[in-house]
């Protein structure tokens, strides 16, 4: 059979309006965040929604988060020997009849602790997170929030933005995108209850994400990295995760305690 | 249509197809590389090993647990049972690091899996297989890959295994059987990947075990992209007759309370379920659990 060129012209043509009609929709995504105004807030920004209740599942480090390890008991941990000076100090009395019980309660051991989580909308710009264990109240801010310049405190100041992948926009129903969170200005405290020190310049960056379970459960995979250069001789990195409760029935708000 | 013409088709046509093409992989994360195993939780148990009888953190179920109590290390100078520390859940408390590679259809470059190998560990590489393919029939062999299809959620990689081999779930004979299946989660943010395994077992576990453990990007990491599979040979003496399992009958193990005294725990603490996983545990633990007074042991 003869080669007949207007096929070829026309096959290629075709092609090439098929491929850019491809491209047109492919883009969409990218269409609504580059046409379309970006959403005013970071609530409807929100590429997952986080909020509810969740319980953090101790299935890893057992026996240093359900209760309160030895003194001395610092595995895992890469500390520094300034860092194990401070721990072998540790005396839970001491810090009671100080008023300083809450000092495993701040965000860098806050996280791992067996605690419940409730997060709400403190504002369209605020994720608050509460937890039952210590009753503390961490407040993640967007946008251009500044820090007042109040004394640093158990929670610290704490920043947040999404991370969304490329090419899908905001879309909660799509799972697609990271809560990423970086924490400075904190109270010194520890990160295990037995004493483990973070001092105040400690950061602390997190990033959450949200899975989806084949028998409909949702869970929180977080990866905390804490990076402390007096007291860590690496960043401590340890992921957690959290299991959606349908709501706040298991809410057991208990204050905090320098040994228990 | 002139030759330039026809050239000009032809070049917004490539132009339009390798556009597509990026957009289409930029809607993935790459997983892979060579990823150090970051063992900052459970140190001592990902890496020398758990003290016998220490079941925390698991939802174990009473057979599972009955099961545990009857385990003597010396299972293992079985030849039969010489590898069953090696099933495909070992990535989910094993202390190696792995290599991810990402095979490619040779003729179309799409994925086809993403495989991840464990060097020095004597596991085979578990393919994540991302071209539909479906799962096989329930009595297929049960291999140390296991089978596993995967599917991208936003940036995290799921997949789900099934036709697992019998093994254990934690390496002092904590069992797992081989109706068990396991979800994997991998997502990746910077030069850190963290893989959270979801391990679904009817006959041992209560419920579903999680279990999350992370890595960082090595580029001079030197884990091959294929492993010898475990060879079933005797790796340690027989300590007993020939033609018997090393076990323990109930009731008989020597340490079956070891690790919960050594740390003041109540002993069905020590021995995991499921409730003592959660937050409301401690209440039952509250008032039969003192700090011990020194660490004892595996302090640093």
């Amino acid at each position: 059979m003869g080669h007949r060129p207007w096929q070829s012209h026309a096959a290629v043509a075709q092609s090439a309006a098929v491929l850019a009609v491809l491209l047109f929709f492919q883009d969409g995504a990218h269409a609504q965040g580059r046409g379309a105004q970006p959403p005013a807030t970071a609530r409807a920004a929100a590429p997952v929604d986080l909020t509810g209740y969740w319980v953090a599942e101790i299935t890893e480090d057992w026996r240093w988060r359900m209760v309160t390890p030895a003194k001395g008991d610092y595995q895992s941990i890469p500390v520094t020997p300034a860092a194990v000076k401070v721990a072998d100090g540790w005396d839970p009395a001491k810090d009671e009849a100080a008023g300083e019980q809450c000092r495993s309660y701040g965000a860098p051991g806050l996280m791992r602790a067996p605690t419940r989580l409730n997060i709400t909308w403190e504002d369209d710009d605020t994720l608050k997170i509460q937890t039952d264990y210590g009753m503390q109240t961490r407040l993640l801010h967007f946008g251009n929030w500044k820090s007042p310049g109040a004394p640093p405190a158990w929670q610290g100041d704490a920043i947040a933005r999404w991370e969304t992948p490329p090419g899908r926009g905001a879309n909660p129903g799509a799972r697609a995108g990271t809560l990423v969170v970086a924490t400075s200005r904190l109270r010194p405290g520890y990160l295990r209850k037995n004493g483990v020190p973070y001092s105040a310049d400690t950061l602390m960056t997190e990033y959450w994400d949200l899975v989806g379970e084949r028998n409909g459960e949702q869970r929180i995979l977080l990866l905390i990295v804490v990076e402390d250069p007096l007291y860590l001789q690496v960043p401590w990195i340890v992921p957690v995760h959290f299991k959606k409760e349908p709501n706040g029935a298991k809410w057991d708000p208990t204050p905090c305690s320098a040994t228990w | 249509m002139s030759c330039t013409q026809r050239m000009r088709i032809v070049s917004a046509a490539i132009v339009l197809m390798s556009t597509l093409m990026a957009v289409s992989v930029s809607a993935q994360t790459d997983l892979s590389g060579q990823w150090a195993a970051i063992n900052q939780s459970d140190r001592v148990t990902r890496g020398a090993g758990p003290w016998l009888g220490d079941y925390t953190g698991l939802p174990l179920s009473a057979e599972g647990r009955a099961v545990a109590l009857s385990y003597n290390y010396s299972m293992l100078s079985m030849t039969e049972r010489g590898c069953m520390d090696y099933t495909e859940n070992y990535i989910t408390f094993a202390p190696h690091s792995i290599m991810i590679e990402r095979v490619s259809d040779p003729v179309t470059g799409e994925v086809l899996a993403w495989k991840i190998s464990a060097g020095g560990s004597d596991r085979a590489p578990i393919p994540i297989w991302m071209d539909g393919r479906p799962h096989p029939s329930e009595n297929d062999v049960h291999t140390f890959s296991g089978f596993t299809t995967g599917q991208w959620e936003g940036d995290t990689l799921t997949g789900h295994m099934t036709h697992m081999k019998k093994g254990i779930v934690r390496r002092n004979g904590v069992p797992l059987s081989d109706k068990a299946t396991m979800t994997l989660h991998l997502v990746r943010h910077g030069d850190l990947l963290t893989i959270m395994t979801v391990t679904e077992d009817p006959i041992y576990l209560e419920e579903p075990h999680v279990q999350a453990g992370s890595y960082r990007l090595n580029p001079r990491g030197q884990i091959p992209p294929t492993n010898p599979t475990c060879f079933p040979l005797t790796e340690l003496a027989r300590l007993d007759a020939p033609g018997t399992v090393p076990h323990f009958l109930p009731g008989t193990n020597p340490d079956e309370h070891t690790f919960a005294k050594m740390y003041n725990l109540p002993v069905e603490a020590a021995h995991g379920g499921a409730q003592t996983l959660y937050p409301e545990y401690r209440k039952t633990l509250k008032d039969r659990y003192t700090i011990p007074p020194a660490c004892p042991r595996d302090c640093r």
